[in-house]
Formats: structure tokens, C-alpha cells, sequence
């Protein structure tokens, strides 16, 4: 960890001291120097975590989401740790269908550093992998130091898959938890994130399918409805034909009744006439008693000056005729008379 | 595995495009014959999608280096800390 003493501080330096005995000074030629005591290292941290925080390592605005799917998960951690087991049995417990893939590191302890940052470049070569998960179970204050390295937390921000932190308990905060896209307390926190976000996914594969049953269903109602009401306006041809038809039976039934009464009338017309004629006609007049005067040559007579005395003429009866001679002629024969002769002549 | 990967990835392109497709019948917008195929195509998606889920298994492997120093994965027994 780069460090740069301040004022106050204790330090552990290793040099040579040198005596410069014209003057009786000594002098330490200092080749290392590192923070020494608790309150020290703090110290260091908060710088780097100032200076990292100034370079923009840790800005909302780099994180990114976590995959709606996470199917591939790669894991820095030690596989003998309890950070692993941790994991998973979360996802056992969960029934999570995701692919781990553990990439071992040490997590503690001077080469740790080192080790992650090789763990986190090795899960980096790997294609499709979804999500990256850096971390350890709990451990002192100097064990989960390695997740503040600033080569870890470079490395970490630099990564080309989104990571989750989740080291150590609750209270630890990390370096690392700064620059991860997503923090999670524990390593168990970690593995029940990936866990819900599958669950996750088959609640939303669930509503998408409603929304997609609900809104045909919406559209075929509405399509239904302007059918029917399309279908209410439509008349079937055939109620056109049998319209049509029933208009021709009523109306064919129409002239026949007509034509049927007007012969029957015409009927009744033909025997009144028939009647009026054979009223009118001589049979009639002969049965009633009443006969026909002819002249020989076939003139009817209605006058008497028609006839001579002593002239033949034949008289029709209504069955059979008879030859009479004229002996003597009334008065009676001009013209005006012939009407009311004749009229009486009937009466 | 590479496969799988890949599934993962069409995965969520899927699910995007299966999103724009409800959006669009919801938006109610479209002619019967284009949404019953939007319909169509949603339904296809979907079955597709729940069954990469369902076909998705749980799988850990351990990534090593042989000794040519080339990586490698391999399985890991899981169940040797069973709760």
C-alpha cells in the first residue's frame, strides 16, 4: 500500500544510522518505511480512499445494474473459505439455476493482493460471464485489508463484468465495496441477490405473459364487438332471395285470387245475361201464350193495315204453327198507334 | 458452456424484444392481423424464454491453470459442507 508519512505518525522505519562525528550528529538513512499501529493504517486508507474517490472510482454514475440474468457467476474467493459454502447454499436452498465459477485467491495474509487481482483477470478471460462476485466470510480488521488494496479496487472498478462485492460482515466496508457496481454486506447477501434476480425473472416472464394475453384478448373483444355490430347491419342475400320470394308468392297469390274473382264474377255476369237473353228471346214471349203474326213472305205483323182481308198468314205458336185468313182488320194501323198497340197487344 | 453464456445473453435480448411486443398490443395501435401476430411472436418468445429457465441446471466448477499455465474449468463437488 503506497504510503506517505504525516505528521505525528508512527512509523517503523528500516535504514542505517550513520554518527557525523565533526559535528556529533546522527543520521538515519531510511530505506523503508510503513505505518505502524491500527490507527495508522486507518489513516492510509482514508487517504487512498480520498485519492480514489477524487479520481472518480467511485461514482454512482460508473455503476452498473445488476444482469436481469445473471445465468453465469464467477467468484473470487478462497475455495477453502466459508464465503464459498455460504454462497452455495444459498443458491441450493433457492434452487437458483446459475453456473459458479470459481476462481480461487488467497483472501488474507501479504500475497492476497496479488492473488485476487490474478483470480478477477482469469474470471475476465472467460466469455459470457454475467456477473463477477469478490469476497470472504468475516475476519479482524487486517484480514479483509487485501479488499482495500488499491490494486484490487483498480482492478475491481476496471472490470468488464459487473461486480459484487461481499466481503466480510455487515459493519466491514471495504475499498472494494466502494468501487463494486453492487455492495453486499455478506457473501450470503451476495448469493441472495443473484438468487432473487432469478426469481425475479420468472415473476416478470409470468406478468409479461398476462399483459401480452390481456391486451389480444382486449383487441379481439373490441374486434368482435364492431363485428357484431358490422353483422347486425349485414343482410344475408339469402334473406334478400326469400324476401323476395315471399313477396312474389304474396303476390302471385294476389292475382290469382283476383283473376279467380273476376271470373266468377264475369260468371255470374254471363248467366244473369244469359237469363236477361232468354227473357228477351220468343221462346219466352210464345210460352206465355203470346204468338208471332208472319206474312207469307216472312214479315212480322204489328200493324193491321199491314195485311189485306182474306190474306193467308202464319201464326207461331209457342210449339207448332197454324195458316189463319185475315177476315177483317180494326182500326188502328198508323204509325203513332203501333206502340201502344203493340204494348197492348202484349198486355 | 460458451453456449449457455450466449443463452444468457439472448436471454435478456429476448426478453427486451418480448417487452417492445406487449408494449405495442398494448399500445392497441396495430391492425387485428399484425396483432395477432405480435400475439404469435410474444407467445413463441415466451415459451422459449421459460424454457431456457426451466432447462437452466445448477452447475459449479472450480477455474484452475494446468501446467502449461492455460485455464482450466472443472467440476466441483458441491455438496462435501451440506448444511
Amino acid at each position: 500500500m503506497p504510503f506517505r508519512p504525516d505528521d505525528g505518525m508512527h512509523v517503523l522505519v528500516l535504514g542505517r544510522v550513520t554518527v557525523y562525528e565533526k559535528r556529533g550528529i546522527y543520521q538515519i538513512l531510511v530505506e523503508d518505511v510503513e505505518p505502524r499501529g491500527i490507527g495508522a493504517i486507518h489513516a492510509a486508507l482514508e487517504k487512498l480512499r480520498a485519492r480514489l474517490e477524487a479520481e472518480g472510482l467511485f461514482d454512482p454514475e460508473r455503476k452498473r445494474s445488476l444482469p436481469r440474468r445473471p445465468a453465469r457467476v464467477g467468484i473470487v474467493t478462497s475455495p477453502s473459505g466459508a464465503a464459498i459454502q455460504d454462497i452455495l447454499k444459498v443458491f441450493r436452498k433457492e434452487r437458483t439455476p446459475v453456473h459458479v465459477i470459481l476462481s480461487p485467491a488467497f483472501v488474507q495474509g501479504a500475497e492476497a493482493p496479488r492473488s485476487i487481482v490474478d483470480a478477477l483477470r482469469d474470471l475476465e478471460e472467460l466469455d459470457e460471464l454475467d456477473l463477477i462476485m469478490v469476497g470472504r466470510g468475516g475476519g479482524s480488521f487486517e484480514d479483509l485489508l487485501a479488499f482495500s488494496d488499491e490494486e484490487v479496487v483498480r482492478a475491481v472498478s476496471a472490470c468488464r463484468v459487473p461486480v459484487i462485492s461481499a466481503v466480510g460482515h455487515e459493519i466491514d466496508v471495504t475499498l472494494t465495496d466502494l468501487a463494486a457496481d453492487i455492495r453486499a454486506a455478506t457473501p450470503t447477501a451476495g448469493a441472495q441477490i443473484v438468487a432473487s434476480a432469478h426469481a425475479l425473472l420468472g415473476e416478470e416472464l409470468t406478468g409479461i405473459e398476462l399483459r401480452l394475453v390481456s391486451s389480444i384478448r382486449e383487441i379481439l373483444d373490441d374486434t368482435a364487438g364492431r363485428l357484431r355490430s358490422a353483422e347486425g347491419r349485414l343482410v344475408h342475400p339469402r334473406h334478400i332471395l326469400d324476401q323476395g320470394r315471399m313477396r312474389l308468392d304474396d303476390l302471385s297469390f294476389r292475382i290469382s285470387a283476383f283473376i279467380q274473382s273476376g271470373m266468377e264474377r264475369r260468371k255470374a255476369d254471363l248467366d244473369r245475361l244469359a237469363a236477361v237473353l232468354a227473357s228477351l228471346g220468343p221462346q219466352a214471349v210464345l210460352d206465355r201464350g203470346y204468338a208471332v203474326v208472319q206474312r207469307m213472305d216472312g214479315t212480322v205483323v204489328r200493324r193491321s193495315a199491314q195485311v189485306e182481308v182474306k190474306e193467308e198468314l202464319s201464326v207461331r205458336l209457342a210449339s207448332g204453327d197454324i195458316s189463319v185468313e185475315v177476315t177483317g182488320k180494326g182500326k188502328g194501323g198508323q204509325e203513332t198507334g203501333d206502340r201502344s198497340q203493340e204494348s197492348g197487344g202484349k198486355a | 458452456m460458451a453456449k449457455t453464456g450466449k443463452k444468457g445473453l439472448r436471454f435478456e435480448e429476448r426478453l427486451a424484444d418480448l417487452e417492445a411486443i406487449v408494449a405495442r398490443l398494448e399500445d392497441g395501435d396495430v391492425t387485428l392481423e399484425d396483432s395477432l401476430d405480435l400475439f404469435q411472436k410474444g407467445t413463441e418468445q415466451i415459451k422459449e424464454l421459460a424454457r431456457i429457465l426451466e432447462e437452466a441446471e445448477r452447475k459449479v466448477e472450480i477455474l484452475t491453470r494446468d501446467a502449461s499455465g492455460s485455464l482450466k474449468v472443472k467440476s466441483l463437488e458441491e455438496d462435501r459442507n451440506e448444511e
